[in-house]
């Protein structure tokens, strides 16, 4: 569903991404890892269509920019970017209407339900507080029932219960089929659903893990050989992508 | 030992001047900057005025009286809102923290405060041309006129800051403040108008009079324009009277500042912590609330299908926005664009058109659609990007067509043109209107990558006077020529209308890509 073929993204003469690589399929979840500024919001929004690259980028297999992809994409990006003049529930309505998604009340009032937003509906985004914007975010990529879809940073400011909802969804959403790319921090919040991981140090992957096979070192403990306390690699060991 | 808060702002001003320095893009604009100022003082004294033909001085300290009012008042009266700040979140989190007495903390923000506001009023310096030809100032007179801007603005932020930390704790307090204070503005406008009423045949040396006089008592605003207008007909007792008082105005606000039981600490933080947020927002290419008020009102989303619900998702925000459907900046450049024309009704239509478009410069803007660049949603979603560019700036369009016809149309009138002639002249105003949307366009789209916002600045003015050049060009070379339609003035216009529109669906169509990379106008 996502195909990213050698990817490199330079801002004058830094590299934020070298020969990426790497594909998200239906039904499966693909975790981003890496230290600040390794690159993994950059490729994050180069496949959401938002940042110029050489290389090929491919959703469902259409070109990232096509409105085709654009289509199928859901987009959760790493800080709440809301329109605080409208409510939570005409986000939803605002992005129904834009991507041309048939009206669905059971569905949008489920997805409010769900992330404690029903009640809030009627609310300006600016009246809510951080977590509540990080949720409405959220749904925003949902509403639109991308059948691949990008969370950069989701559990950043969710509530425990929040937390709980989110990696269900994420578990309901790889059994509908949908392929997820996630950047996260949160190593621990991870383990338990994720089908492949990609670390990131420097702009480059230091290593790819898939969950279906054996390995003596959780993710954590590969995760810090591999991007060291300061961020440099400790080891030279690179496994392929 | 020296002042650690004076080590600070010595530090700070140093480090700036330093990147200043080092930064190419600032240097090409300090260049940029200093050479069109030399060139306007150049092309100022390089043909005297005949001292015949200039007009009363007395009108411009008028203009700078309302100028000043205005400045002064619209920043004072947030102090029955929000308040004013003169601190950063770093003067919050590492000075009010630390071992100061208040009072110096105090100091320490009204001088950064007073150097930031010396900045604001630079535009005025670029006028020198017009008002030496026109009222024959000299450079130094200019001066003036700017540093009293400048000490309207610190003024009006003081006197915020002051209405705010001695009302903030009480809301009846601050009703009856804010009664008292809108009650005595508006004995002295009913004033001002009644004095008016009597000879309208002479109404505008009647106001001008007025502003010169007696409101020359007027805190602040009458006080400056009053050593203005002394500095130039050599009353240095005007002058000393005028700049003393506003001294003591100043002191007496930080007086009450430093005596009064009220903790200002607490008063500018919440303000301080809502600049800072949407700044580093800003920055990090994120989203920060505004402290714009909204208004619940009815109505929802319920139209638009594809892109075409950008623009009534405009229309929903700008609701709950605004009050008046033009803003008031809008309203202000139609009223000032047609006083203007009414001085100048002797020059004929070319000096009001001109002055209004000027204006229109100001006035123009993108509406939401810049709002949008910095969101994710403009460029995810699946329509092509020429329409998405459309449907964000279209309500930006009938707003113009009603502020064209608000300005121009009077201004055609009062400069004596026929029916056919002020259909024409509207026209002509609202394609200006059109062609400086698609610069702003333009601009977006070209240098919005710049990080130096002042150069950026620059270059919109560049570019819009290289946009309406081709208009211009054309309707002299018709007049010079002869071709005419219906009639001179007629010819004109339409030349202008035809033209602006042509090279702005040109530019449009040209920046139909912008929406295609969020890159292109985030730096």
């Amino acid at each position: 569903m996502l195909d990213i073929r050698h990817v490199t993204k330079r801002y004058g003469k830094l590299v934020a991404n070298h020969d990426i690589s790497f594909s998200v399929d239906e039904g499966k979840i693909a975790i981003l890892m890496g230290p600040n500024g390794a690159g993994k919001s950059t490729i994050i929004k180069c496949i959401a269509g938002l940042l110029r690259f050489e290389g090929e980028i491919t959703i469902g297999g259409f070109p990232n920019k096509s409105i085709e992809a654009k289509k199928l994409l859901g987009y959760v990006p790493e800080m709440p970017a809301l329109y605080e003049a409208l409510t939570v529930a005409e986000h939803l309505e605002f992005l129904r209407r834009a991507y041309k998604v048939p009206e669905d009340k059971p569905y949008t009032d489920a997805l409010l339900e769900r992330f404690e937003l029903y009640e809030k509906r009627d609310t300006l985004a600016k009246e809510l507080s951080k977590g509540m914007q990080q949720k409405l975010s959220i749904l925003c990529a949902l509403t639109i029932r991308p059948r691949a879809i990008i969370f950069d940073e989701p559990l950043v400011g969710l509530d425990p219960y929040a937390i709980r909802e989110l990696t269900k969804l994420f578990r309901e959403l790889r059994e509908a089929g949908v392929a997820q790319l996630i950047s996260t921090h949160m190593i621990s919040t991870v383990e338990d659903y994720w089908d492949v991981v990609h670390i990131m140090n420097k702009g480059e992957f230091a290593a790819t893990r898939y969950n279906n096979e054996c390995h003596e070192q959780s993710l954590e403990e590969l995760f810090f050989q591999l991007t060291g306390e300061d961020g440099k690699p400790i080891t030279g060991e690179k496994e392929e992508s | 030992m020296r002042s650690p808060l004076i080590y600070l702002l010595e530090r700070r001003l140093v480090n700036n001047v330093k990147r200043f320095v080092r930064s190419p893009l600032r240097l090409i604009l300090s260049l940029v900057v200093i050479g069109m100022l030399f060139f306007t003082v150049f092309a100022g004294n390089s043909e005297e005025p005949d001292a015949s033909e200039l007009r009363d001085p007395n009108e411009l300290y008028a203009i700078a009286f309302v100028l000043y009012s205005f400045v002064f008042l619209a920043i004072a009266n947030n102090g029955f809102s929000k308040g004013a700040t003169m601190f950063s979140m770093a003067d919050v989190n590492l000075v009010f923290t630390a071992p100061f007495r208040r009072q110096r903390v105090l100091f320490y923000g009204l001088t950064q405060q007073l150097g930031s506001s010396l900045l604001v009023g630079f535009f005025l310096l670029f006028q020198y041309t017009m008002l030496h030809r026109t009222y024959g100032i000299t450079y130094i007179h200019l001066v003036w006129l700017f540093i009293g801007y400048s000490l309207s603005v610190f003024c009006g932020q003081l006197t915020a800051m002051v209405v705010y930390t001695l009302t903030s704790s009480s809301e009846q307090r601050r009703r009856n403040v804010k009664l008292a204070c809108y009650g005595v503005l508006g004995v002295i406008a009913a004033a001002i108008i009644l004095s008016l009423l009597g000879d309208r045949a002479t109404l505008l040396p009647a106001a001008v009079n007025l502003a010169v006089t007696t409101l020359a008592w007027f805190p602040v605003s009458g006080w400056l324009s009053h050593a203005a207008a002394g500095l130039c007909t050599e009353n240095f007792v005007a002058v000393l009277t005028g700049t003393l008082g506003t001294c003591a105005f100043i002191g007496l606000l930080t007086f009450l500042v430093t005596r009064s039981d009220t903790d200002y600490y607490e008063d500018v933080l919440g303000l301080t912590e809502t600049t800072h947020r949407m700044k580093a927002a800003a920055k990090q290419g994120g989203m920060s609330f505004t402290s714009t008020k909204l208004y619940r009102r009815k109505g929802s989303l319920k139209k638009g299908w594809g892109a075409d619900v950008l623009f009534h998702k405009h229309n929903l925000e700008n609701s709950r926005e605004d009050t008046l459907y033009l803003s008031l900046s809008m309203l202000i450049f139609i009223v000032v664009s047609i006083l203007f024309s009414l001085i100048m009704r002797e020059a004929g239509i070319a000096a009001g058109f001109s002055f209004a478009v000027y204006m229109l410069m100001f006035a123009v803007s993108l509406g939401r659609m810049p709002k949008e660049l910095p969101r994710p949603y403009i460029y995810l979603i699946p329509e092509p990007p020429f329409k998405k560019l459309f449907w964000s700036i279209a309500e930006s369009l009938p707003k113009l067509a009603l502020y064209s016809l608000l300005c121009f149309a009077p201004i055609a009138l009062i400069c004596g043109l026929s029916a056919a002639e002020t259909v024409l002249c509207t026209l002509a105003g609202f394609s200006f209107a059109y062609l400086f949307l698609s610069g702003f366009v333009l601009v977006e789209r070209v240098f919005s990558g710049l990080t130096v916002r002042a150069l950026e600045l620059v270059f919109f003015f560049i570019t819009m006077v290289l946009l309406a050049a081709p208009g211009i060009v054309l309707a002299a070379i018709f007049n010079t020529v002869g071709v005419t339609i219906l009639s001179s003035d007629a010819t004109i216009f339409l030349a202008m209308l035809a033209c602006n529109s042509l090279i702005a669906t040109i530019v449009l169509y040209l920046c139909r890509n912008m929406l295609a990379y969020a890159e292109l106008n985030n730096p």
